[in-house]
């Protein structure tokens, strides 16, 4: 009974343990370091609101295989799902 | 045995009540509607960015940030304004902090961690439940011999928002033609790696524009740095010749100096026009003050940003030890983030975020001509450090077109964070 009462105790006392997963947040809140907090951008970086998701989706993906650009060296360590994730966190 | 087991158990229980009731505590405060305080030290890139992300939690917490300065004068592009490729007013913001936060103009003296509480020069203090400290860097007592940070005699190094940049530029506009630069670059750490040859490149441009003849000579206390075969490449297209760095093997380490010479390792004396010595340097002056840290960089715990033997106080930016990030504007404000999410969490006793950061440093060789640096980072398999990802720079033979875009960006992300941060 006391261990039960035990592990009872630590459980909360390990609150603070970490994933190993990355959450999408904490990525995707790099990105409103230039493209703004509402990401609205300003009149040297474009809007991504102006996009819908499947188009941010496919720009997003043409990156990974792009040029030596700034945005293609920021997306080419993103997989996939990271992508589609910060899209959701974007667009909902 | 089974008594070792027994008295483990007993021991191993009263810790785990400790823990329990503390966060019992802590929810009470809660509960009870005394929000906790939380309060900046530096509205600088570091703590403007937690204030930015904590704003939204202002229900949850009461938040106070405190600077010396009501204007914020930016490092980040201080050196297109020596280049003349904009002007001073510029860089300068006043913050419009949300009306839910309170900012304190006052310069702080002292932190007393035991007693949790802020002493300002002018005898007035103030609480905290949790502090984030934000300070930029400080400087090392021990610099260049003959050289001092606070000799008014000296050029300016203009590398803190105290900046002096107009009388840098007033001693920069007096030189005649055939006039010979010297810079001396420090070792690493120090903040914004590639910061003394743009330096340099904005000095070029200045003069320039001038129609004068100049030779700049770097010489640096190491045996490269970021983007350097981009840098040669820039400075021979745009500048000729003008430019010419000494790594550290070849003579390039400074050991004493004078307002117009300066010696170097090898006994070589060199005569200058114009000595700008970047000096070495450490955390900010209230980190040493307050007794905070026992060496030139803040430890802390790299997914809480809490500082090291001291609980409830986080430090970010670039007083840190970040591992393997520079420090820059860039990574402090990455750094903030995290920093903030997972301050948030700890009072709402939820999980710590697991965290990723972003470094992107762009470097300026003239009008319309940048390039840049770009990192991921996240912990090492310990959690006790943050390791890079793997860097990648702009092409080193790129197009006109990729600098006038990139320098485009530059601009898009400085006025972007810039807003964010300031309004």
């Amino acid at each position: 009974m006391i261990n039960v009462f035990f592990i009872i105790i630590l459980s909360f006392c390990f609150k603070y343990s970490v994933s190993n997963e990355i959450k999408p947040i904490v990525i995707e809140e790099n990105c409103k370091s230039c493209h703004g907090k509402d990401y609205l951008g300003n009149k040297y970086i474009k809007s991504i609101k102006d996009l819908d998701r499947e188009t941010f989706i496919k720009k997003m993906k043409n990156y990974k295989n792009k040029d030596n650009s700034v945005m293609s060296r920021i997306v080419k360590v993103l997989s996939v799902d990271d992508i589609e994730k910060i899209a959701e966190i974007i667009y909902d | 045995m089974i008594k070792k087991k027994r008295s483990f158990i007993n021991s191993a229980f009263k810790w785990s009540l400790v823990l329990l009731l503390n966060q019992i505590g802590i929810a009470k405060k809660i509960k009870a509607k005394t929000k906790p305080k939380v309060v900046v030290l530096g509205a600088g890139f570091g703590g403007a960015s937690c204030i930015s992300y904590l704003s939204n939690f202002t229900d949850l917490i009461d938040l106070v940030v405190i600077d010396k300065n009501r204007w914020i004068k930016t490092c980040p592009f201080s050196n297109l304004v020596i280049g003349n490729l904009i002007d001073e007013s510029e860089i300068t913001f006043k913050p419009k902090f949300n009306m839910n936060i309170k900012f304190i103009v006052n310069e702080f003296k002292f932190i007393d961690a035991e007693r949790k509480k802020i002493s300002f020069i002018d005898e007035l203090s103030l609480d905290y439940d949790f502090l984030i400290i934000s300070p930029g860097i400080g400087y090392k007592k021990k610099q260049i011999e003959g050289y001092s940070v606070n000799d008014n005699e000296n050029i300016p190094h203009c590398w803190d928002g105290e900046n002096k940049l107009s009388s840098f530029k007033k001693s920069l506009d007096s030189l005649e033609n055939n006039c010979k630069l010297i810079i001396s670059s420090p070792d690493y750490p120090y903040r914004c790696p590639p910061a003394p040859y743009e330096r340099a490149s904005m000095m070029a441009n200045f003069l320039k524009r001038k129609n004068i003849k100049f030779k700049i000579l770097i010489f640096d206390s190491k045996n490269s740095f970021t983007k350097k075969n981009i840098f040669f490449k820039e400075w021979k297209e745009v500048y000729g010749d003008s430019i010419e760095w000494i790594s550290k093997k070849k003579g390039g380490m400074i050991t004493s100096f004078e307002k117009k010479q300066v010696k170097n390792s090898d006994g070589e004396k060199i005569n200058g026009d114009f000595i700008h010595v970047i000096p070495e340097q450490k955390a900010g002056k209230i980190i040493f003050d307050s007794k905070l840290c026992d060496s030139d960089w803040c430890k802390i715990n790299p997914e809480s940003f809490q500082l090291s033997n001291f609980k409830d106080i986080y430090v970010v930016g670039d007083s840190i030890d970040a591992g393997d990030m520079p420090k820059s504007a860039f990574s402090a404000e990455s750094q903030a983030k995290v920093l903030s999410l997972n301050l948030v969490n700890r009072i709402l006793q939820k999980a710590y975020l697991n965290p990723v950061f972003l470094n992107t440093c762009y470097s300026f060789s003239s009008h319309e001509r940048a390039f840049s640096i770009t990192s991921w980072y996240r912990l090492n398999i310990t959690k006790d450090k943050i390791i890079s990802l793997g860097s990648s720079q702009s092409s080193e033979d790129g197009l006109v077109e990729e600098r006038i875009r990139e320098s485009k960006e530059a601009f898009g992300w400085y006025e972007s964070i810039t807003k964010t941060l300031y309004g």
